[in-house]
Parts: C-alpha cells; sequence; structure tokens
C-alpha cells in the first residue's frame, strides 16, 4: 500500500471519529446540565 | 532556532492558542466575574489581602500578588495575565517534559483542555490553576535536581511560586515534589533537595498557616462541608470515572453538559485509561524521576479526590477537616485530581510519542504519525467542546458600573468603623455582570473592614461560616427590634452598605430609621449608624504580621538559591 494512501485512509478514518466526537459533543452541550429546580430568597453557591 | 521549536515553547504555544479560545469573550478589556473569581480595578493591601484580619485567609497570598502587581497594572490586566499564564506555563511546562515536538503537542493539549481546568475555571478557583500550572515545573526541576543535572535552586524557585498561587498550589507542589525526589531509589542529593524544597515551601505558605493557626476560625469548621464538598458523578461513569477524566467537581453549576453524554464522557474514559496503559508500557516511566513521580502524585491526588467517597472515608475526611489543624484543605478533595491531571497529560504526550513511532517504524510518513499525535490531543478537546469561547458565553467581560466606584471611593474615606454589606448573605447576581453568581465584591472594592456573611448557602443546606467578625454582625442582625443598630454598632459596625438589587435578608428603611442615609443610588445605599456605643476596631498586631515575614523571608531564599546555584554552574 502507498504511503499517500495509508496517509489518505488514516486521515480519514481520525478526522471522522474526531469530527462525529467533535459534533456530538457540541449538540450535547447546548443541553442545560440537568439541576433540581428550587427557588430560594438566598443565590446559592451551586445554582447557575 | 531550535529553541523556538523546542518541545517547551512548542508546548507554550499550544497553551497561549488553548487560553485565547478558551476565555474568549473572557479576555477583552473589562473583569471577569464569576463564582469566586472576583477581581477589582485596583486590590488594595488591606488586612484581608494581608490575611491579618482575624478571619480565614483563604486567599493569600494570592490576592498579595493580585495587590502588588495592581500598584503598576489595571487590575483586570492583571486577571487576564494570570489567566493566560495558567495555560501557557501548563503547556509550557508539560511539553518541557515530554521527548519531542508532536508529544508536546498532545501532552499540553491535555494539560490545558480537560475537565478539572475547565471546571476549575467555571467555579472561579484562579488560585487552584495557577498552583496547577506549576506542577508540570515542579517536576521539572525536582527531576533535574535527582539526577544532579541541576542545583536545588530553581526548585526553591518553583515551590516558592506555588507557594504564592495560595494554600492549594503550595500543598500539590508539596506532594509533587515529594513524589519526584523520593519515589523508588533514593540518594542523599535527593533528600537535600527535598529538604530545600520544603523549607522553602514551608517559609512561603507561612502567610496562610501563621494567620490560620492564629485565628479563632482555625477551630470551627463545619461538617456539612465535608459531605457538601465531597466529589460527585458530573458523567453517567459514577464519581470514579469523573474523577479518572478529571471531572466530579461538587459544584452543579460548573458541570459541563456534554459531560452527562454517555458516549462523549465514554470515550474520555477510555481515551484516559488507554493512555494511561500505553504510557505505562514505556520503559521511561520507570526509569525517569519525573515521570514515576508523577505517576505516584497523580495516584495520591486519585485516593484524595475520591476519598470521601469510598467505605469509610467521609469518616477519615471529617476527621481530618473537624481535628487536624488545617484540615480544611482537604475538604473540597476533587481538587486533587489537579495531581492525576498532570500524570495523565504527562501520559497522553508519551502514548502520543509512541504511536507517532509505530507508525513510523511501519514508514507511514511523517504527517500520518504526526497527525495521529495531534489526534491524541485533539480528543480532550473533542470531548469537551463547551469549554470554548468562555464556556461557551457563560464567562466575560464586564466595567463596574459608577455608581459602585462612586461609593466605593466614599466609603473609603469614611468615618473609623466596620462596613457590613447587606443582604447578609455571601453570593451575588448582577444584572450588570449578566447575572452570574459571583461572590461579593466588597471585601476587595474597599481596603477597610468589611464585613460579608461567610456562610456558604447551597440549594440543600447551609454550611457554617468561619469568620468570628462575620459571626458577630449574624448574631446583631437577629436582635430583637430597635435594638439591630445597636447590636451591630457593638460589633464594631458603623456603616451599613445595602445592596437593593440583590436578594436575601436585610435591614428594611424603617430599621434603619435611627441611622443616616449617606448615599442613595438606584442599586446602592450606604447608611451610616454613628459611633454611640461604637466597638473599637480590631487592627492587626506586630505578632499578627509574622507570617508575612516569614513569607518574605522563603521567597528571598529561593532566590538566593538559585542565584547561588547559578552562580557555582559558572
Amino acid at each position: 500500500m502507498s504511503e499517500s494512501l495509508v496517509i489518505i485512509i488514516g486521515g480519514t478514518i481520525a478526522g471522522s471519529v474526531l469530527g462525529v466526537l467533535a459534533v456530538a459533543g457540541l449538540v450535547a452541550s447546548q443541553t442545560a446540565v440537568k439541576q433540581d429546580q428550587t427557588h430560594s430568597s438566598v443565590i446559592a453557591y451551586d445554582e447557575s | 532556532m531550535r529553541r523556538l521549536t523546542s518541545p517547551t515553547t512548542v508546548g507554550g504555544v499550544v497553551g497561549l492558542v488553548a487560553a485565547v479560545v478558551i476565555l474568549g469573550p473572557a479576555l477583552l478589556p473589562g473583569l471577569q466575574l464569576n463564582y469566586d473569581m472576583v477581581f477589582v480595578p485596583e486590590l488594595g493591601f488591606g488586612e484581608r489581602t494581608l490575611g491579618v484580619d482575624g478571619a480565614v485567609p483563604r486567599a493569600v497570598p494570592n490576592d498579595l500578588v493580585v495587590a502588588a502587581l495592581s500598584t503598576v497594572l489595571p487590575g483586570w490586566l492583571v486577571q487576564k495575565l494570570l489567566l493566560v499564564a495558567v495555560f501557557v506555563a501548563a503547556g509550557a511546562g508539560a511539553g518541557s517534559l515530554l521527548p519531542g515536538r508532536r508529544a508536546a503537542v498532545a501532552g499540553a493539549l491535555v494539560a490545558c483542555w480537560n475537565p478539572w481546568v475547565a471546571e476549575r475555571l467555571a467555579i472561579g478557583h484562579w488560585g487552584y490553576l495557577l498552583g496547577y500550572a506549576t506542577l508540570f515545573w515542579v517536576i521539572r526541576t525536582a527531576g533535574r535536581a535527582r539526577r544532579g543535572e541541576g542545583a536545588a535552586g530553581p526548585l526553591g524557585v518553583v515551590m516558592a511560586l506555588a507557594g504564592l498561587s495560595g494554600s492549594t498550589g503550595a500543598v500539590l507542589a508539596v506532594i509533587t515534589a515529594t513524589a519526584v525526589l523520593l519515589a523508588g531509589s533514593r540518594w542523599p542529593r535527593a533528600w537535600r533537595s527535598w529538604g530545600w524544597a520544603m523549607v522553602v515551601s514551608v517559609l512561603v505558605a507561612a502567610s496562610w498557616w501563621f494567620p490560620y493557626l492564629r485565628s479563632e476560625a482555625s477551630s470551627s469548621a463545619d461538617s456539612a462541608g465535608v459531605t457538601a464538598f465531597a466529589a460527585r458523578a458530573d458523567t453517567p461513569w459514577g464519581m470514579l470515572g469523573s474523577v479518572l477524566t478529571g471531572g466530579g467537581i461538587w459544584n452543579q453549576a460548573s458541570w459541563f453538559a456534554e459531560r452527562q453524554n454517555l458516549l462523549i464522557s465514554g470515550v474520555a474514559l477510555v481515551a484516559v485509561l488507554v493512555a494511561c496503559a500505553v504510557a505505562w508500557g514505556d520503559a521511561r516511566v520507570r526509569s525517569r524521576p519525573e515521570y514515576l513521580g508523577a505517576a505516584v502524585a497523580g495516584l495520591v491526588g486519585l485516593v484524595a479526590a475520591v476519598a470521601a467517597g469510598l467505605p469509610g472515608g467521609r469518616e477519615l475526611v471529617s476527621f481530618v477537616v473537624l481535628q487536624v489543624p488545617g484540615g480544611g484543605l482537604v475538604r473540597d478533595g476533587q481538587k486533587f485530581a489537579a495531581l492525576w491531571m498532570v500524570a495523565v497529560s504527562l501520559a497522553a504526550g508519551l502514548a502520543a510519542s509512541r504511536l507517532a513511532a509505530a507508525s513510523a517504524r511501519r514508514h507511514a510518513g511523517r504527517w500520518l504519525s504526526g497527525g495521529l499525535a495531534v489526534a491524541c490531543g485533539l480528543l480532550a478537546v473533542v470531548t469537551l467542546p463547551g469549554l470554548a469561547a468562555g464556556a461557551g458565553g457563560r464567562w466575560g467581560s464586564v466595567d463596574l458600573p459608577v455608581d459602585v466606584t462612586f461609593v466605593a471611593e466614599r466609603l473609603e474615606e469614611a468615618e473609623p468603623g466596620a462596613v457590613a454589606v447587606l443582604p447578609w448573605t455571601q453570593y451575588r447576581r448582577y444584572d450588570w455582570n449578566d447575572d452570574r453568581v459571583v461572590l461579593d465584591p466588597w471585601q476587595r472594592l474597599l481596603e477597610r473592614d468589611v464585613r460579608v456573611n461567610d456562610a456558604l448557602p447551597l440549594k440543600d443546606a447551609v454550611v457554617a461560616g468561619e469568620d468570628p467578625r462575620a459571626a458577630e454582625v449574624t448574631r446583631a442582625l437577629a436582635a430583637p427590634g430597635d435594638d439591630v443598630l445597636a447590636a451591630l454598632r457593638a460589633a464594631g459596625v458603623r456603616h451599613v452598605l445595602l445592596q437593593t438589587d440583590q436578594p436575601g435578608p436585610t435591614l428594611t428603611e424603617l430599621q434603619l430609621a435611627d441611622a443616616e442615609l449617606r448615599i442613595r443610588t438606584e442599586d446602592l445605599q450606604w447608611w451610616d449608624l454613628g459611633d454611640e456605643g461604637l466597638a473599637p476596631a480590631r487592627t492587626a498586631s506586630r505578632v499578627d504580621h509574622a507570617g508575612l515575614w516569614l513569607a518574605a523571608a522563603g521567597l528571598l531564599l529561593a532566590v538566593a538559591g538559585a542565584a547561588a546555584g547559578a552562580v557555582r554552574r559558572r
């Protein structure tokens, strides 16, 4: 197998994996962390 | 030219790029204020900054460093420089420990872009982050000292810098230096270097341990904090899986949503385990004290981080927090995962290096082997994309409103007496700060005695505060009806600053009827309670400052040691 073919196949596989993960990660990062919805008259340290 | 392409420089450049991408809008002119990240236009050298006000010295001596830098630079610029320094120092430090540029890129990327860094940035623990960045340099200088390639002088300087980042940085550096110098076979020079590092560390750390031991607060830790601050699962992989990937901070508000995705966090976990396994297979890990020491320190950090979740661990941590002086340092155990992430960063770099070498042996070509190595580092980025651009806009830069700086200037010049800041709670959400939760900034805006409630309100509990003078105000505010103002004066409070745009327990204008309203703006009211029955102010004694003198001696010793070593080499 020629070197250029190895580069193309290897790069495509590695790039695809990273790309899929990046897209999945970006989509997941758009959803808020699940938090208990509580109302308090005081601002809590662990509320976002 | 070789220096420009050295692994250290390459790692530093990766760190700089990571800083720009991660901090994004938070690098614009203005102050980044979120959770415990509080900077002000010009931090003064008040007793709180010096750690001699009798409260628990939480931001000592790192706030003192900020105050010193603020004498020549505006506060916002000091903040940006310190935050960028975290990434550049971590990246360059990781690069300096790794064989070759490809490994440096992968290692630096993981060192700068990981859940530990992300979550500590989100909670505003900038001092911890600076301490984390120094760990790579502790490993480097300790390794050189142990092999006899360099004197212990540079190690002393790095230990001093770690100490300046605060108590957490100092403790992490001590563990790291000990592991690198003493793990495995030992030589007399390793003990000498270790002794030097400890002397410098203990002296510089006197800036916080000395006032802490003298403080009444040192015996008032709340056991509720052990439960509240224990590491938690921020991924579907449990607490251990979360901490293994560098996450697991107790504070849910500092979590990143993508880590709750089974696939994304699963890939991150597998990547960490594979990197560690591949790196462990490298003979250099057991022969080079830097790698062996990083591995030992990393395991110690991992155990400390998850200790409160192990059988009997919570009881042990509770005992340390409540019974051992200074034991409060281990309350937020997840911070010790910093040691683990340093080891993981080096493992990622070594794994990338081995991968590149293996592909090169199969004649895969420079580009493919290099690309594979970089892809190892990029895994850290694609499994935590929400960190980019100031965590997707969670962090930004703002200017303080004019009325805040105006009132601060007037209050600073006002008659003697403490300032109580109301509502009587610790955290704020200002609309001018895009409603981000932030620690009340008034203790840093003013040099004088400012009392803020240091009880920590959580969603489901309150962790008791430790500042005896804040406790006096708590009791005064609980006094019946007309007695409140007199009780506040008896606690040494003459001025009340009311933030009318903030929720929480406060005083009504009716309760303040006997006080003089000095300034009223849209969101602020400054009330003068007068001096009748005002308790005299407590001022720090010469003995209180002894810790600072010891710290200064430690810094001088570190610099003198490095200079003497440099002269000897010539």
